[in-house]
């Protein structure tokens, strides 16, 4: 790789900056366990930074981000093939493709997010705040909080469903203002 | 998506980000975000909310969006110095010296050499974990315990490996062949080379060619294969074999160990599931899922769902086959019979109104009634299903599918229009006590009931019973008079049975593939009670003396009514 100008950099951090949660948020989404998608992760942002001067400033940076992430998935995947827990190349592709055509609707959302975490219970966002400081699998959070993994699986899932809820609703109600 | 569909693909969700999905529920996920695009929008959303909430609640996102309106410089000093960014110093540093260069070229050009080469060596010398220590209390006991939990799960692996090698270098020291599967059944089979030994066992690793026949391998860790010949295979372990040519279906139990089938152009790897495989001399091969899933990596790697077929090319490129003739496939034993194909009412059957039909072909192991039971379950009668029952000895019960089911009748018992019962009968061999059916429950005191079975000349019997010690008729036996003596039943064929009661309860009736086989007019109705009013298959007797059938069941009908000879001679044309 030449040189890259500063300006450049300055552009990549930005966009990067912009487009993480993004990225990693693909990534995860198709890698199902979460040390080999910050692996992943890591990979990717290593071979955007190395190709970045390839891209076109302008142009859909998160297309294009998506695009490599996608591409290092595979290949992950056919490293990987006898995986079971696994998508499948297709069912890749639409994942992909949805995070593709979605990204006004995500950032959307993710505003909305920070209004619809405000009204759950403080002993819902305990549980959220355990939950995603945790670097282990919810069985080892159930034994550190000392709590059924049953019970805490389903209080997750009720919390994560609360708040889908809520986001759609605010969304709907500021599509209808 | 309708309201269950909705329910079903969020509990997918939730168990595929808490990381608890299993093999099958995985493939369902799958099937949904390829085949539904409402699905797949509402996976993304879904995963995208955890991503949402990972960046919000741990911080990172108002930290990023902070650097934003920082100068470039100080947003990588700040990623440099800061501990919220080690992740992504580590992505940096990556695993190559290559990455490495990259890194500090870039920093260089940033003027950010001195901090970020502190914070390098502090990240080279592992002391990032006391800082993190030291700065962050809170996560102090969740680092601590996923150490510890590594190192716990390192030792295990360590010891795992010591004794998977310990008992492998044991293993391969004896000049035993590793036997890895054996056939339990067959039909017509015919091997090139005679298997080695009387018990039939397969070599690991030997090619073995079927020049004709079937052959019903069960495979060390349960999973079953129906081998059709002309074949050749290789048996690689006790989880997968290499299918050079020919067919095969696998029924790979849900609890089995991952099984796989490979070809010249592909692998198919089980996900619970019921699959045919047919592979060519020229390369190509296809796969079709009767039931379940199966992963199928050829160039790339896919899902084939139920009731799909793909063909791999050799060059290994996949084709959806559309309309495909799955019937060719030899899926039981009890498939192969003169006609080579099952017995299929298909649509036949219900001109004639049944009361219930089960067919256990493509239902999975589940009774469908066309008239549901709810109706008769309002005017006091009930289903019950006992599936696979263990009966003594171990002895397993089959219906097709490995289902053995009793059901209630208390209500079609006083049908007035009397019954007739319909199915389709496989005996494995002509034993004589070889029981059928039995119109009574399993119980030590038995004291009416009816029974299909083998005499002792290996004729077909419909027979009454009734009493015990309580009743003065003690065991007092009604059998059937035989009408046509030239009838002989054979074994390894699927005859059409079916038993008539008439309207008025007092004359019974066996019909053997359409004709009427034996009939008697009893002095007296038999009376029913509610609580002995269950029918069972393949299994008749009481507790203390059970017998089982040997052989199998299908396509059950029933019929609130006595159907004439000619109704019942159009239901056995319709299959045969």
């Amino acid at each position: 790789m030449s040189q890259i100008t500063e300006d450049k950099a300055k552009e990549f951090m930005q966009l990067y900056l912009q487009n993480q949660r993004r990225i990693y948020g693909f990534i995860s989404a198709v890698i199902p366990n979460k040390s080999d998608a910050e692996d992943l992760a890591q990979e990717v942002f290593s071979i955007i930074w190395a190709k970045f001067e390839t891209f076109e400033s302008g142009t859909n940076f998160s297309a294009w981000a998506l695009a490599i992430a996608r591409f290092r998935v595979l290949a992950f995947q056919q490293k990987n093939a006898k995986e079971q827990k696994m998508f499948s190349d297709q069912a890749i592709k639409s994942i992909h493709n949805v995070f593709l055509s979605n990204e006004q609707e995500d950032r959307d959302r993710h505003e909305a997010l920070h209004a619809c975490l405000a009204k759950l219970t403080a002993a819902d966002r305990e549980i959220l705040k355990m939950r995603y400081n945790f670097s282990g699998t919810i069985r080892d959070m159930a034994d550190y909080s000392k709590r059924s993994v049953h019970t805490l699986y389903k209080t997750l899932s009720r919390i994560h469903r609360l708040l889908h809820q809520c986001i759609t609703k605010s969304l709907a109600g500021d599509k209808m203002g | 998506m309708d309201c269950q569909q909705s329910k079903r693909l969020y509990d997918l969700m939730d168990a595929y980000r808490e990381g608890v999905i299993s093999t099958e529920e995985m493939g369902e996920l799958d099937c949904l975000v390829t085949t539904d695009i409402q699905s797949c929008e509402t996976f993304v959303w879904y995963v995208q909310l955890s991503t949402s909430l990972q960046f919000s609640i741990i911080g990172n996102e108002q930290e990023y969006n902070a650097q934003l309106e920082m100068s470039v410089d100080e947003a990588l000093e700040k990623l440099m110095t800061d501990d919220s960014s080690d992740r992504m110093i580590g992505w940096l540093l990556g695993e190559e010296a290559e990455e490495k260069e990259k890194l500090i070229a870039f920093k260089q050009r940033n003027h950010i050499e001195k901090i970020s080469q502190k914070r390098l060596e502090e990240y080279l010398k592992g002391q990032r974990q006391d800082k993190c220590d030291v700065e962050k209390p809170v996560s102090k006991n969740n680092l601590a315990l996923g150490n510890r939990r590594k190192e716990f799960n390192t030792l295990k692996a360590i010891a795992a490996c010591l004794v998977v090698g310990i008992c492998l270098w044991f293993y391969l020291q004896s000049d035993e062949p590793m036997q890895v599967a054996k056939i339990v059944d067959s039909h017509n089979m015919l091997w090139q080379d005679p298997l080695p030994n009387i018990e039939l066992m397969f070599v690991k690793n030997k090619e073995y060619v079927l020049r004709q026949g079937v052959a019903q391998i069960v495979f060390n860790n349960g999973a079953e294969i129906l081998l059709e010949g002309p074949a050749k295979i290789r048996l690689e372990s006790a989880n997968g074999a290499y299918l050079s040519y020919g067919k095969l279906v696998a029924n790979v139990p849900p609890k089995t160990m991952q099984f796989t089938v490979k070809t010249l152009s592909a692998q198919f790897i089980d996900m619970g599931t019921e699959f045919a495989i047919e592979a060519k001399e020229d390369g190509t091969s296809e796969c079709h899922v009767f039931k379940g899933l199966v992963r199928l990596i050829a160039k790339k790697s896919e899902i084939v769902c139920a009731g799909e077929t793909k063909r791999v090319l050799k060059n290994g490129q996949t084709i959806i086959v559309k309309d495909y003739n799955a019937s060719k496939f030899i899926r039981s034993k009890y498939q192969i019979n003169d006609q080579g194909v099952w017995p299929d009412y298909e649509s036949t059957v219900l001109e004639h109104e049944p009361v219930a039909f089960w067919n256990f072909q493509n239902v999975d192991n589940l009774f469908q009634n066309i008239i549901p039971w709810s109706e008769y379950q309002a005017n006091g009668a009930s289903a019950q299903l006992q599936k696979n029952q263990l009966f003594e000895n171990n002895h397993k019960v089959f219906l097709i599918d490995g289902v053995a089911g009793h059901f209630s009748l208390s209500d079609l018992e006083t049908s007035p229009e009397g019954l007739t019962l319909v199915f389709h009968l496989w005996l494995d061999e002509i034993l004589p006590q070889n029981i059928m059916w039995q119109h009574a429950p399993i119980t030590s005191h038995l004291k009416y009931s009816r029974l299909l079975y083998l005499d002792d000349k290996e004729k077909m019997r419909l027979a009454s019973t009734m009493g015990d010690d309580e009743y003065p008729d003690l065991y007092s036996l009604e059998v059937c008079d035989i009408l046509d003596e030239q009838k002989i039943l054979k074994a390894q064929y699927w005859h059409h049975i079916a038993i008539v009661f008439s309207k008025n309860w007092l004359a019974i009736q066996l019909f053997i593939d359409g004709a009427l086989y034996c009939e008697k007019t009893t002095t007296r109705k038999v009376p029913f009670e509610s609580d002995f009013s269950d029918m069972t298959f393949g299994v008749a007797g009481n507790e203390d003396d059970l017998r089982t059938m040997l052989g199998a069941i299908n396509n059950v009908i029933l019929f609130d009514t006595a159907l004439s000879g000619d109704e019942i001679g159009e239901l056995y044309q319709a299959t045969h």
